[in-house]
């Protein structure tokens, strides 16, 4: 009768094992609230030299295309950063600045961002917006290279 | 009761077959000088004559029924007739209403199936972000949005 009773505990064992593995593994990541796939591409848009237009901004151009001159859109750099809420993820820009990106919350199909733009330490910009999950938004401004940077975010909750 | 043990002179066969008028002339007419006199014979002749009655009525009613209940189903089947002939049909069109029915609805799930999965390539209608605040330290800022898609573009001018 002992012995039955004892009968499944190496297979409840290997269970909760295999259970809390990916926990004691990755405690951030199984312990943690959602997470936001923060998406940053840094853009070069000028007017200078040939037309060109990188496959990956493609679609994007079309949209860009429509409301700027600019004959030539470079991509030049893309950061996806994986941000809990209240997180801040930043990247670094071309010519020493960096753009900071945080996650505030999710409301419906949007989430709540906190947008800031560094130059030399000192904050040149900054906007809370509501961006649609499964769209982007494009902030451009900075001067670089006979051109302007333009920065296309997009947020994903995973 | 068997009747029969009053009488010796004739039997229930004989009584039955004058009920039926099986008998012939000569034998009837005796038998029924005789019934005046054998209350037995009387009796059951008035039986049979009761029983023979009761068959009579309830054959006439019985193929009276059947008569009733085929002449029924004549009606039914008549009427299923014109109603199987009275299908709705598609205004203008010979077709039936049910055969156009049919694909519509196929076509209306396949429609609306279509519209769900490709519903991102669809017209948008709201902004791709809504803007809550800006901070700027530099001359101007605008927020515009693409015609097509809706996306929103955030520009500040350089200092």
């Amino acid at each position: 009768m002992e012995k039955r009773k004892f009968m499944h505990l190496p297979l409840i064992m290997t269970v909760s094992f295999l259970t809390a593995f990916p926990v004691l593994l990755f405690p951030q990541d199984c312990l943690a609230g959602p997470v936001v796939l923060t998406n940053v591409k840094v853009i070069h848009a000028s007017s200078s030299g040939r037309p060109h237009l990188d496959p990956e901004l493609e679609h994007l151009a079309g949209e860009l295309k429509s409301v700027f001159k600019y004959t030539s859109y470079r991509l030049l750099k893309v950061e996806t950063m994986k941000l809990p809420f209240q997180n801040r993820g930043k990247v670094k820009l071309p010519g020493g600045g960096n753009l900071a990106a945080t996650p505030l919350s999710g409301t419906g199909n949007r989430i709540r961002y906190l947008v800031a733009i560094e130059e030399s330490g000192k904050l040149v910009f900054s906007t809370e917006i509501m961006l649609d999950r499964n769209r982007s938004i494009t902030i451009g401004g900075p001067r670089h290279k006979k051109g302007y940077l333009l920065f296309n975010i997009s947020g994903k909750v995973l | 009761m068997d009747i029969k043990e009053a009488c010796r002179q004739y039997d229930e066969k004989t009584a039955g077959m004058f009920v039926d008028g099986e008998l012939d002339q000569k034998r009837a007419g005796q038998f029924r000088e005789h019934i005046r006199d054998c209350g037995c014979c009387r009796n059951l002749v008035a039986l049979y004559s009761k029983v023979g009655n009761t068959f009579a009525s309830n054959a006439a009613d019985e193929v009276s029924f059947l008569e009733h209940t085929a002449f029924r189903k004549k009606v039914f089947e008549a009427v299923r007739k014109k109603e199987r002939k009275r299908v709705k049909r598609f205004p203008g069109t010979s077709t039936p209403l049910k055969n156009v029915l049919k694909p519509a609805f196929i076509a209306a799930i396949i429609i609306s199936g279509a519209f769900l999965l490709y519903s991102d390539s669809m017209p948008v209608k709201e902004p791709s972000a809504i803007v809550n605040s800006v901070y700027t330290d530099t001359a101007s800022v605008m927020i515009m949005e693409t015609r097509k898609e809706k996306h929103t573009i955030i520009w500040f001018s350089g200092s």
